[in-house]
């Protein structure tokens, strides 16, 4: 099951088999929260919207055409629920799942890494967060994404030198940047 | 310090600075907490071949070109049925379809239908028609009528 496509299991759950519509979520779901999480900087909350995701797209997953965009698709749902969060509450988009205490030299390296992820475009830090998650492979970030390999490499590698640059204006990691 | 060496060790910050632990998917949690989307997903698949009849036929219908023909073929079908011979007349009876007994044949208004379908010869055929039934077989209207008003 693991290996089918996502077009054979998108067109069975339009069919209404339920087993291959939480295979597809059981795929995408990491997908989803590191999107969600990349929006709103809350990773319970990230996990809240992924979810909600999934709901609406159970709900409208018979007026996808292209069963083979799925991933592109739910992707657009996922961004749509975080913007709906984003906009019906005050943002919350402070990467802080590690409250850091400021005490260690450790922790404040962390908060200005969270600070520059924070500077990075909604695009950029998508895909920082789509690869760091468990290791994404970069054929699921594609199918998410809707781009090629190459060029999510590219962005990645783009993102990550801003990062860098963001950390050497705040101080942190001169010697090694 | 080699490029590569300072990659990994930002890489190793991103990883430190954000819960990026591969999230777990729970099924069956998710459909006790989505019921009504999921029993949508699972009922709503029964109708999907009906549906998809009429995503056919939607498609066709974008085309503008399909949306003029069928509104020609409508309009066409339309003024056949009006122009069809006979669409205004009314259908031809037999009398004995509305009058089944002599009695009945020989009412004012069993008469004046007589009439109306057919003049005098029809009200005349109707009378002879009533008459046979009563076994006077030569009787003629004028003989009905007077043998009627006496």
């Amino acid at each position: 099951m693991a290996q089918e496509p996502d077009s054979g299991l998108v067109e069975a759950a339009a069919y209404g088999d339920g087993d291959s519509f939480t295979e597809l979520c059981r795929r995408y779901y990491p997908a989803m929260v590191a999107i969600a999480h990349s929006m709103l900087g809350d990773r319970h909350l990230a996990e809240d919207v992924a979810q909600q995701a999934f709901a609406t797209a159970a709900v409208k997953l018979r007026q996808l055409r292209q069963k083979e965009q799925f991933a592109g698709w739910l992707a657009a749902i996922c961004r749509n629920e975080a913007r709906d969060i984003l906009r019906s509450r005050k943002p919350v988009c402070s990467i802080e799942d590690r409250p850091a205490t400021g005490e260690s030299d450790e922790n404040a390296v962390c908060e200005s890494v969270r600070a520059a992820l924070k500077k990075l475009s909604a695009s950029a830090r998508e895909v920082v967060f789509l690869r760091f998650y468990d290791d994404m492979p970069y054929e699921q970030i594609s199918a998410v994404l809707g781009i090629s390999e190459q060029s999510i490499n590219g962005r990645l590698r783009r993102a990550k030198k801003k990062l860098a640059e963001y950390l050497r204006r705040d101080g942190y990691g001169e010697a090694r940047l | 310090m080699n490029e590569q060496k300072d990659e990994k060790w930002l890489d190793e910050l991103i990883s430190g600075s954000i819960d990026t632990s591969e999230p777990k998917f729970d099924a069956e949690q998710w459909k006790q907490k989505h019921p009504g989307e999921f029993q949508a997903l699972v009922e709503g698949g029964a109708i999907l071949p009906r549906a998809g009849r009429f995503g056919v036929l939607s498609i066709v219908m974008r085309s503008r070109i399909a949306q003029v023909a069928v509104a020609a073929v409508f309009m066409i079908a339309v003024g056949l049925f009006i122009a069809r011979p006979g669409h205004d007349r009314q259908p031809q009876r037999e009398p004995d379809q509305w009058a089944k007994s002599p009695a009945e044949m020989v009412t004012s208004a069993s008469l004046r239908m007589a009439y109306n379908r057919g003049g005098m010869e029809a009200l005349e055929e109707q009378c002879d028609r009533a008459a046979r039934i009563l076994g006077q077989g030569s009787l003629s209207m004028v003989d009905l009528f007077e043998d009627l008003n006496g």
